[in-house]
């Protein structure tokens, strides 16, 4: 699928195509980031900006906060970009291919997507809510389990299951809190639908004649699926786990509402963070280097997806 | 290897002009005004921009105050715009500070104002205080309650007036009447002796938990004031933690918890239904908050049960009822001297006797002037709500939290600090902790945030 | 025997299609859980909304909190400042982002891939660090309170190039090979061949570009604030007083502000699949 592009010096006429949008990229996003990376290096509050060259990054690397955000930060995004994905591909395939004409499904399953997050993370804080008369406790009371504190409770799900057991875990092993719990679950609710409309969207490219040969060749369907829906829908899954890690290392307003950097900072993720810094603590410059370590951690990773990635991809 | 090495090149000749264009816009500088004339005249027409977060009933009271203002300065016009809330109302005005383009007067908390004063464009209120033409005589300044005018006067930025007392609540206890009268009690527990008693005498007769505790560093602080606590040392540059008082106040805590009197639910604002829900559904019979809840729990109950309001309950060993004070002030930014003038005229007459009276009663916040309950409007408002009477009662024994010892000087809280009180209230209940090491986070944790703060 | 046996295996696969049904059905209902919750209290009263242990039925279902929701603030006109505002921006974005994206398909330049990484990179740092330079560019250049702070910035986006970059690379080669063999230009190739073949892109792009503006927050609170300039999500907050949120009229108030939404989501949906039916897509 590569090879196809034409020789020569025709190469540069493209740029013009990306002109406008690399204009408002590079006017509004780019110049912006750059300018962050940039006040890093500052001390830069609301009185003063002088530079004070890597300061403010020796002082990340022992700060606790930081530490305690880049747990938190993996937590949050190996909790819920794998799951998300790996549920909405067979939901996606269904509503593609077997129950194309009924879009009520695919609205559903976007609505939690659609609604604005103040009101979802709401819902689920009253569902979830700590007080013995929440939704959630009554449920768990009327089967006879322990009531639990759900988005107020700073201690490890993991260790939570082993106390009913009665064993201790170590601190490394004790997961995260049931309160970051919680907002995975609220989180891959609501990316649910958002994964499944792009994964849709990819569907199409799927060639419905390849299938079909394929079929009529005698290929049972869990071979059609292996051999020749998933190589072309290849491209697109990787395109599905790049933007899935960018948003989720952005994600701040579910955080910001149900748990604002959580019981005892377990859902202070990088970007909540960040937050922090800038409004709260009004150190803009340390907030900034903050943004650009995570600027660079998203770089990288994203990177490594594209290498590793892009060879699996057939397409 | 030639193509990546040309981009970064390429990126660090943006990142380089970004500066060149950038810094100059964003330190701004403090622009160096002159001495300005205070008492400039105002025959021409002036605007000015007032950020606020009140909607719906409290934006039509809004509406209202500046139409009693505009009557006695018809040359001023107040363009009140709603800013969501208290968050991005900060976020709002960071940025327009960033850009030199800050509102007239807004809304602001008094660490707030500390941050906003360093960008050097909040205006010292002093001298038009201090004006006989435009400012306030002696006994007006008197009427004011004194922690209010506390509370606005900067310790750290020379004892000045760098925003002005707008408007108060302060904590109190919302109780159910029925549920006490059950077990026998007709008046609310003034002390925490009393009030452990009676959740003692609420879990053994009626099965049920007595105290719903909002999770929040105010409510924590105002047991900890109870107790005579302070949280600021002499001098405002360490904490008291350590103190006796506060070991009182986590043993409550931890108490309450271990014994089934009380369960800990969330102080996020945005989701902190669960206290007053369980209060309204007679699941607890106490919750402790701010009095500006008090129009919305009486919605939420109806006619159900009879709920009164008190102050908070004490130690038993301090003589007086203590509780704490809430409420934004309002902070006026550099203009034209003639908006700075206007904004200050509606500082002034917002917390005049009028203005007071005018606003406690179509909003249910407290007045900070003592004067207001003798205006026919406030003192009837008071005599029909007896809820808002006991608020009102009150008020004289609110103290700030960023008090120290000595009532003349006052430090502002960093947000920090309020995160750590926070988070450590919440490991206590949450028994991740135990009461000694939840005093040593507290002392060792906030020494050091208000030692960076105050540096 | 034989009309015995075909009849036999449709009503196996009937069988199977209502399984499916079944199924989905059942997931569906799971995840609309906490959105039918929002609906409930929608139509409650506000201490029944609140009521404890929670009910999940309204007792007596009411449409007055829409009515009120409605009559809080001057929704008609943040409404028209959403559409006007949600869909320049998306058609802004799909026109953007589809040439992009097709510059970066065709384009023979060198620094290709890394400059799909940099346009990526552009969205990497979080908003809530970068908005102050934005912002104090937006008033440098005198856009304070207008439309053109509202929609400009907003007119690409890195996401939409990366999208329409993989429907682009995903077009076979002898397409594009026949087109130029017919002698044309690339953007003659843009708009008859590939703008065309890209369709459940451009649906996407302008369906979630909508959403993205239509639920946007902080950014209209920042660069606007006279009182005409409001948006929807804005109106939203007049439920969030200092002494309590008003649940039931929130919820109203959110449920009036999908509904747009979910009319663009249906009509792209059903534009999509029409797509494939028809055979546009190849």
């Amino acid at each position: 699928m590569t090879g196809w592009r034409p020789a020569g010096a025709q190469g540069w006429k493209h740029l013009a195509f990306m002109l406008p949008a690399l204009t408002i990229l590079g006017v509004f996003h780019v110049w912006a980031g750059a300018f962050t990376v940039l006040m890093s290096f500052t001390n830069w509050s609301l009185g003063r900006v002088d530079f004070v060259a890597w300061l403010n990054y020796g002082r990340l690397a022992s700060d606790a906060r930081f530490l305690n955000a880049l747990g938190v930060t993996g937590w949050f995004v190996l909790g819920s970009v794998p799951a998300t994905i790996v549920l909405s591909v067979p939901l996606a395939y269904v509503l593609y291919f077997i129950l194309q004409r009924t879009h009520v499904y695919r609205l559903a399953l976007f609505l939690p997507y659609v609604t604005p997050t103040v009101a979802t993370s709401m819902i689920w804080g009253l569902l979830f809510s700590p007080s013995p008369f929440g939704l959630a406790n009554t449920v768990l009371t009327r089967f006879g389990l322990p009531q639990q504190r759900w988005l107020l409770e700073p201690a490890g799900v993991l260790q939570l299951l082993a106390h009913s057991a009665g064993v201790m875990l170590p601190h490394w092993a004790q997961g995260p809190s049931l309160a970051m719990t919680v907002v995975l679950a609220a989180r891959v609710w609501q990316m649910l639908g958002f994964t499944i409309v792009i994964l849709l969207a990819g569907l199409t490219n799927i060639d419905p004649h390849v299938v079909e040969a394929a079929r009529i060749d005698g290929a049972k369907e869990h071979q059609v699926l292996a051999r020749v829906i998933a190589p072309m829908l290849s491209p697109t899954l990787l395109f599905v786990s790049v933007m899935s890690f960018i948003f989720a290392i952005r994600e701040f307003n579910t955080i910001y509402v149900l748990t604002n950097g959580g019981p005892v900072g377990t859902t202070q993720t990088l970007t909540m963070l960040v937050f922090k810094q800038v409004y709260e603590d009004n150190q803009l410059g340390y907030g900034a280097t903050t943004a650009t370590v995570l600027f660079m951690i998203v770089l990288a990773v994203t990177w490594l997806q594209f290498r590793y990635g892009e060879r699996l991809v057939t397409v | 290897m030639r193509t990546a090495r040309s981009v970064f090149c390429r990126l660090v000749g943006i990142g380089m002009l970004a500066v060149l264009i950038g810094t100059p816009y964003l330190t701004g500088g403090s622009p160096s005004f002159a001495a300005l004339a205070v008492d400039v005249d105002l025959t021409k027409p002036v605007n000015i921009t007032f950020w606020h977060i009140y909607s719906a009933g409290d934006a039509q009271a809004l509406t209202g105050l500046i139409g009693l203002f505009h009557k006695k300065y018809p040359t001023i016009a107040i363009n009140a715009q709603f800013v969501a809330g208290y968050g991005q109302l900060h976020q709002k005005i960071v940025a327009a500070l960033q850009a030199n383009q800050p509102p007239n007067i807004a809304l602001a908390y008094e660490n707030d104002v500390v941050e906003y004063s360093k960008s050097g464009q909040v205006v010292d209120l002093t001298p038009y205080s201090a004006s006989p033409q435009n400012g306030l005589d002696k006994a007006s300044l008197a009427d004011i309650i004194p922690i209010e005018l506390y509370r606005n006067t900067y310790r750290a930025l020379g004892t000045r007036y760098y925003s002005w007392p707008w408007t108060a609540a302060v904590a109190v206890m919302y109780y159910n009447k029925a549920m006490l009268a059950k077990v026998g009690t007709q008046t609310p527990p003034a002390t925490w002796e009393a009030f452990t008693k009676t959740c003692e005498a609420l879990k053994k007769q009626l099965g049920k938990a007595c105290y719903a505790i909002a999770i929040d560093a105010s409510t924590f602080n105002d047991v900890g004031f109870s107790y005579g606590g302070r949280i600021l040392q002499p001098g405002g540059k360490a904490t008291d933690f350590g103190s006796s008082a506060w070991t009182a106040t986590l043993r409550l805590h931890r108490l309450l918890v271990d014994q089934g009197y009380g369960y800990p639910t969330t102080g996020r604002a945005e989701i902190a239904f669960a206290d007053q829900q369980d209060f309204a559904n007679q699941q607890v019979a106490f919750i402790i908050r701010t009095s500006r809840s008090i129009p919305y729990v009486k919605q939420i109950v109806g006619t159900q049960f009879d709920w009164g309001v008190a102050i908070p309950p004490r130690a038993e060993w301090v003589g007086h009822p203590v509780t704490v004070l809430y409420g934004p002030n309002v902070t006026v930014f550099k203009g034209s001297p003639e908006q700075q003038l206007a904004s200050w005229l509606f500082a002034r007459f917002a917390s005049s006797a009028e203005g007071q009276a005018y606003w406690a009663t179509h909003t249910g916040n407290l007045p900070t002037r003592l004067s207001t309950a003798k205006q026919d409007e406030y003192r009837q408002f008071l005599q029909k709500e007896p809820r808002f009477k006991a608020a009102f009662d009150a008020l004289p024994y609110g103290q700030f939290e960023g008090l120290v010892y000595d009532r003349q000087l006052v430090a502002v809280l960093p947000t920090r600090l309020r995160t750590l009180i926070e988070d450590t209230e919440t490991a206590l209940l949450t028994k991740a902790i135990g009461v000694s090491e939840a005093q040593a986070r507290l002392k060792d944790q906030g020494n050091q945030i208000v030692s960076d703060a105050t540096k | 025997m034989q009309s015995g046996a075909l009849v036999g295996w449709r009503t196996r696969r009937h069988a199977l299609h209502l399984l499916w049904h079944g199924a989905m059905l059942s997931i569906c209902l799971v995840v609309f859980f906490p959105f039918f919750w929002m609906l409930s209290m929608s139509l409650k009263t506000l201490a029944e909304a609140l009521s404890v242990p929670p009910s999940a039925l309204p007792r007596h279902p009411d449409l007055s909190n829409y009515l009120a929701a409605w009559h809080a603030a001057p929704f008609a006109r943040y409404y028209a400042n959403s559409f006007l505002v949600a869909s320049a921006t998306a058609a802004a974005t799909v026109v953007t982002a589809s040439l992009a994206g097709y510059g970066l398909v065709r384009g023979d330049f060198p620094g290709r891939r890394v400059l799909l990484l940099l346009v990526l990179a552009s969205v990497m740092i979080p908003f809530e660090a970068t908005f102050i330079p934005n912002f104090v560019l937006i008033t440098r250049l005198h856009w304070y309170d207008t439309f053109a702070a509202l929609i400009i910035p907003w007119t690409t986006s890195a996401f939409s190039i990366f999208l329409f970059r993989q429907a682009y690379l995903a077009i076979p080669a002898d397409i594009y090979e026949a087109a130029l063999m017919d002698g044309c230009t690339e953007g003659r190739i843009f708009r008859s061949v590939a703008f065309p073949l890209s369709r459940a892109a451009v649906v996407t792009v302008f369906l979630l570009s909508y959403l993205w503006s239509w639920n946007a927050l902080l950014w209209p609170i920042l660069v606007t604030s006279s009182a005409d300039m409001r948006v929807v999500q804005l109106g939203l907050f007049q439920f969030q007083t200092e002494g309590g949120v008003y649940v039931n009229l929130l919820m109203a108030a959110v449920a009036l502000s999908i509904l747009p939404i979910i009319v663009i989501f249906l009509l792209s949906q059903r534009l999509l699949v029409e797509g494939i039916s028809k055979g546009a897509i190849r």
